[in-house]
C-alpha cells in the first residue's frame, strides 16, 4: 500500500490490536529470551555533540576498563549523528562528526569484540530535528542498518504523525481519541431466524444513561461521553498498573439478527476529543472484538453533533457488547515499530538486532511492546541536562516531573509483571552514574535499583573520567549486582515492602520519596536477592527494617525455582553485595541497618 | 543586518551573535542543520539552543543549577532535547515567555524580539568580561 502521511498503518490482523495485547504472542517472529542489554549510550554523555572520535575512544575505554568482560557490550550512537536530510532517499552520516561513515565505525567497534547500536525515530524527524525519521522509509532504513552491521536500534517517537507526540501537530490528537459520543441507534434489518425484514422500531440508546464506561479516562459530561482513548504515559502522574484506556460500551439485549448501527458524535482535534472512531462487537463472551468500523468520521463544527452513516452489524444469541472506542494511540505506534521490524526481517531474516522502543511510555508500551521490541521506555527522560565533551552533564535524585533516579524507579518498580524473558524489559532510561549532581551513595543506589529491576544497563558518562579502582568504577563493575541483572531466570525484582503505605506494595504507585522500599528477586540458583532502598534524600531511615522469609515467599514464592527448599531451609547464607561479607542466618529474618539518605543495602540469601 | 522580512532567519540570528555560520559550527554554537536551514525563519526552540551553546562556549557561563523558575512554562517538557536550553535562557532573562505560562517553542522570532535578545546578551557579555 502506498505511503500516505495522513493515514496510520493498518493493523495487519487481530494480533496488532488492543484485544490481543494480553495474548503474549509476539509478531513477525520477534526473538525473545534476551537478557537486559548492557552497554553505553552517547546521549547522557555527549548529547548531540557525540562524534566518531569520541565513540572510538569509548570503545577503547570499554576494553581498558575491562567492561566488556563484565557484560557491557553495546555502544549506541544516539541522536546527532546524521545529516539533516536524506541523501538519495537514505539516512547518511554527518560528515564532520562522523567523517568515515557508520560502516567504518561499526567495523571498529566489532573489531573490539563489542556491538554497535544506532538511533532513529518512528516519526518523520529525529528529536533534534533531522528530517530522517523512519516513517515511510522503514524498509530502506532497515536495509541500511543491516548493511552497517547494527546490533541495536533505539527508536524514538518525536514528530510522530499519528499521535500528538513531541513536535507533532497537537491536532494529531484527532487520531487517538474517539469523538464525543451522545447516543447510538439500532434499527433492525432482519431477523436471524428467517432473514425477513423486520418492522421493529429503531432503538436509541443514550451514552450517558444507557452506556457503560469501561476502563479509566472517559467520563460523562452533560449528556455525552468524552475522553475515550488511552492515557498519555509520558509524565509521572498516572500509575502504570490497572486500566490505562477507556471505552463506552452498550450491552445489547436485542433479539439476534442484522441491524443498522448509527452513532451520534461530535469531533475535535484536541486531547480528549478526536475524530477517529473504532466500533467493535463482542459476541457471546468472545475475547476479541469484531471490528466493524475503524476510521475517521466526518468532522463536525463547533461542538455540534451528527450521525454516522449506518453500519451493518449482526447480533447473535447471548450477550453482545457494542464497544465505542479508540485504541489507535497504542495500535498506531505498535504498527509503526512493527513496520521497522518487518524491514529488518526482510533485510536479514536471521538478524539479532535488539529493538529498544523509546516512546517515553506515551502509549503505555509495557502492554504491547513485547510484541515487537526488547525494551520500552516508561517515562520522559531521566535528565534533560545532558553532557558534552568536557561537561559531565547534570543529574538529580528527584524532581516533580520525570528527571531523577527516584521518579523513574517509582514507576518501574511496580511494573515487574510486565517484564520477563518471554516479553522484554521495562526501561527507566539510561543511567546517570558519573554526572554532576549525584553523590556516590546515590550512584550506588541507582546501580542497585537498575540491576534488581532488570533494567537495561546503559552507561551514560564519558568513560575517560573513570579509572580502575575509583568509586565510579567500583559501582559500575559490581559483579554481584550485574549478576542479579543478568540472572538467567529473568525475573524483575518485586517490591514487597514500602514503609509509607498500607496497600499492596507490589502494585501501589508511590511518588512520596520519604520512605524505604524492599525489593525481592528470585534467582536461578534458588537464592533470593533482597534490596532495601531509602528514597529520602535528606534523612536517614527511621529504624532498621526486617523482612522475613515468609514475607518473601508470600510475594514471590510462585516465581522461585525451589520455594520449598527456601521455605524449609534450616539456615541461610547472607552475602552483602557491596562489602562481599557473608554471614549465616538461622531465623529466616533479614534486617537492613539504618540507611543513609538515598542509601541501599543489598543481600543475596541462599538457603543452606 | 536585518532583511525586510517580519521574522529573523537562522542565519541572521547567528550573525547577530557576531559569527558566520561556518564559524558558529566550528565553535559548536550551531549545528549542520543550521547551515541547511540558514534562510528559514528561526523558531524559539532553535534560538535557545544557539544562545545556550553561545553562553557556555563563548561566554564560559556555567549552567544555573536552579531552573525552577522555568517550570511554570507548561510547554517546557514538550521537547525533551530543548528543556535545558529553554530553562537556562529563560532563567537568565534572555528570552521571556511567548505568552503567559508558555514559552512558544515553534513560534518565530520577530525583529523586535531579536533586538531585545541582542541587548540582553550584550548585558550579560558585559558582566562576564
Amino acid at each position: 500500500m502506498k505511503f500516505d502521511i495522513e493515514r496510520p498503518y493498518e493493523p495487519k490482523n487481530s494480533e496488532y490490536r488492543f484485544d490481543s495485547f494480553a495474548s503474549g504472542k509476539t509478531l513477525l517472529n520477534k526473538k525473545k529470551n534476551i537478557l537486559p542489554p548492557m552497554g553505553w549510550n552517547s546521549w547522557n554523555a555527549f548529547g548531540s555533540g557525540n562524534t566518531e572520535k569520541l565513540t572510538k575512544i569509548m570503545a577503547d575505554c570499554f576494553i581498558e576498563l575491562g567492561l566488556d568482560k563484565l557484560g557491557y557490550k553495546y555502544l549506541v550512537l544516539d541522536d546527532g549523528c546524521y545529516l539533516p536530510e536524506r541523501v538519495d532517499g537514505k539516512v547518511a552520516n554527518e560528515e564532520t562528526k562522523f567523517s568515515q561513515g557508520f560502516k567504518a565505525l561499526s567495523d571498529y567497534i566489532h573489531s573490539k569484540g563489542l556491538k554497535f547500536g544506532m538511533y532513529n525515530d518512528v516519526g518523520t524527524n529525529l528529536c533534534a530535528g533531522a528530517y530522517v525519521g523512519t516513517c515511510g522509509h522503514e524498509e530502506t532504513d532497515a536495509q541500511c542498518y543491516v548493511n552497517w552491521g547494527v546490533d541495536f536500534l533505539k527508536v524514538d517517537n518525536c514528530y510522530y504523525p499519528w499521535d500528538n507526540a513531541t513536535f507533532s501537530d497537537a491536532q494529531n490528537a484527532r487520531y487517538v481519541y474517539a469523538p464525543n459520543i451522545k447516543s447510538i441507534s439500532l434499527e433492525k434489518v432482519s431477523d436471524e431466524a428467517d432473514g425477513k425484514a423486520s418492522n421493529t422500531n429503531t432503538a436509541i440508546k443514550s451514552a450517558a444513561s444507557d452506556g457503560v464506561l469501561w476502563g479509566e479516562g472517559a467520563y460523562v459530561k452533560e449528556d455525552y461521553v468524552t475522553s475515550i482513548g488511552t492515557f498519555d504515559g509520558t509524565g509521572p502522574e498516572h500509575s502504570p498498573v490497572g486500566p490505562l484506556s477507556s471505552e463506552l460500551r452498550f450491552i445489547i439485549s436485542e433479539a439476534p439478527g442484522e441491524y443498522l448501527l448509527k452513532v451520534e458524535y461530535s469531533t475535535g482535534r484536541e486531547v480528549g476529543v478526536g475524530s477517529w472512531l473504532q466500533i467493535g462487537i463482542n459476541r457471546a463472551e468472545s475475547a476479541e472484538a469484531d471490528i466493524v468500523y475503524d476510521d475517521f468520521v466526518e468532522e463536525t463544527k463547533n461542538g455540534s453533533f451528527a450521525w454516522t452513516e449506518p453500519i451493518k452489524i449482526s447480533i447473535s444469541h447471548g450477550e453482545n457488547i457494542i464497544r465505542i472506542m479508540n485504541h489507535r494511540r497504542q495500535e498506531n505506534t505498535l504498527c509503526s515499530y512493527a513496520k521497522l521490524l518487518e524491514g529488518l526481517n526482510k533485510a536479514d531474516p536471521n538478524h539479532n538486532i535488539i529493538l529498544s522502543l523509546c516512546e517515553w511510555g506515551k502509549t503505555q508500551p509495557h502492554q504491547w511492546g513485547y510484541k515487537v521490541g526488547d525494551s520500552w521506555r516508561i517515562l520522559n527522560d531521566i535528565t534533560f541536562r545532558v553532557g558534552a565533551d568536557g561537561d559531565p552533564g547534570h543529574a538529580d535524585w528527584e524532581s516533580d516531573y520525570t528527571p531523577g533516579v527516584a521518579p523513574q524507579y517509582n514507576k518501574a518498580v511496580i511494573m515487574d509483571e510486565f517484564a520477563g524473558l518471554d516479553l522484554g524489559w521495562n526501561d527507566p532510561d539510561m543511567m546517570m552514574i558519573g554526572m554532576d549532581g549525584l553523590d556516590m551513595t546515590q550512584c550506588a543506589t541507582h546501580m542497585a535499583m537498575w540491576c534488581i529491576m532488570n533494567s537495561p544497563l546503559m552507561l551514560g558518562l564519558d568513560l575517560r573520567r573513570v579509572n580502575k579502582g575509583d568509586d565510579i568504577y567500583t559501582i559500575i563493575t559490581n559483579t554481584d549486582l550485574i549478576a542479579l541483572n543478568q540472572d538467567r531466570l529473568g525475573i524483575q525484582g518485586k517490591r514487597i515492602y514500602c514503609s509509607n503505605i498500607v496497600t499492596d506494595p507490589s502494585t501501589t504507585y508511590v511518588r512520596d520519596n520519604k520512605r524505604v522500599d524492599a525489593v525481592a528477586k528470585p534467582l536461578s540458583d534458588g537464592s533470593v536477592a533482597l534490596a532495601f532502598f531509602n528514597l529520602d534524600k535528606d534523612n536517614k531511615s527511621d529504624s532498621q527494617i526486617t523482612i522475613s522469609k515468609d514475607d518473601i515467599i508470600s510475594f514471590i514464592g510462585n516465581k522461585m525455582v525451589n520455594k520449598e527448599c527456601f521455605e524449609k531451609a534450616g539456615s541461610y547464607e547472607i552475602r552483602n553485595l557491596w562489602t562481599k561479607e557473608t554471614a549465616t542466618n538461622s531465623d529466616g529474618k533479614f534486617t537492613a541497618p539504618v540507611l543513609e539518605p538515598c542509601g541501599n543495602y543489598v543481600i543475596k540469601i541462599t538457603p543452606v | 543586518m536585518y532583511s525586510d522580512k517580519k521574522y529573523l532567519s537562522r542565519g541572521e540570528f547567528i550573525e547577530q551573535l557576531g559569527y558566520s555560520i561556518e564559524e558558529a559550527i566550528e565553535l559548536g554554537i550551531a549545528e549542520t542543520e543550521d547551515r541547511l536551514f540558514f534562510e528559514k525563519n528561526i523558531e524559539r526552540r532553535t534560538a535557545v539552543r544557539i544562545i545556550h551553546e553561545y553562553m557556555k562556549r563563548c561566554l564560559n557561563l556555567p549552567d544555573l543549577d536552579d531552573i525552577s523558575e522555568a517550570e511554570k512554562l507548561k510547554d517546557l517538557y514538550d521537547c525533551h532535547i530543548c528543556v535545558n536550553h529553554i530553562a537556562q535562557v529563560f532563567c537568565r532573562g534572555i528570552m521571556n515567555e511567548y505568552k503567559p505560562g508558555e514559552f512558544g517553542l515553534k513560534c518565530y522570532i520577530s525583529k523586535e524580539e531579536a533586538k531585545n535578545i541582542a541587548k540582553r546578551i550584550n548585558d550579560i557579555r558585559g558582566l562576564t568580561c
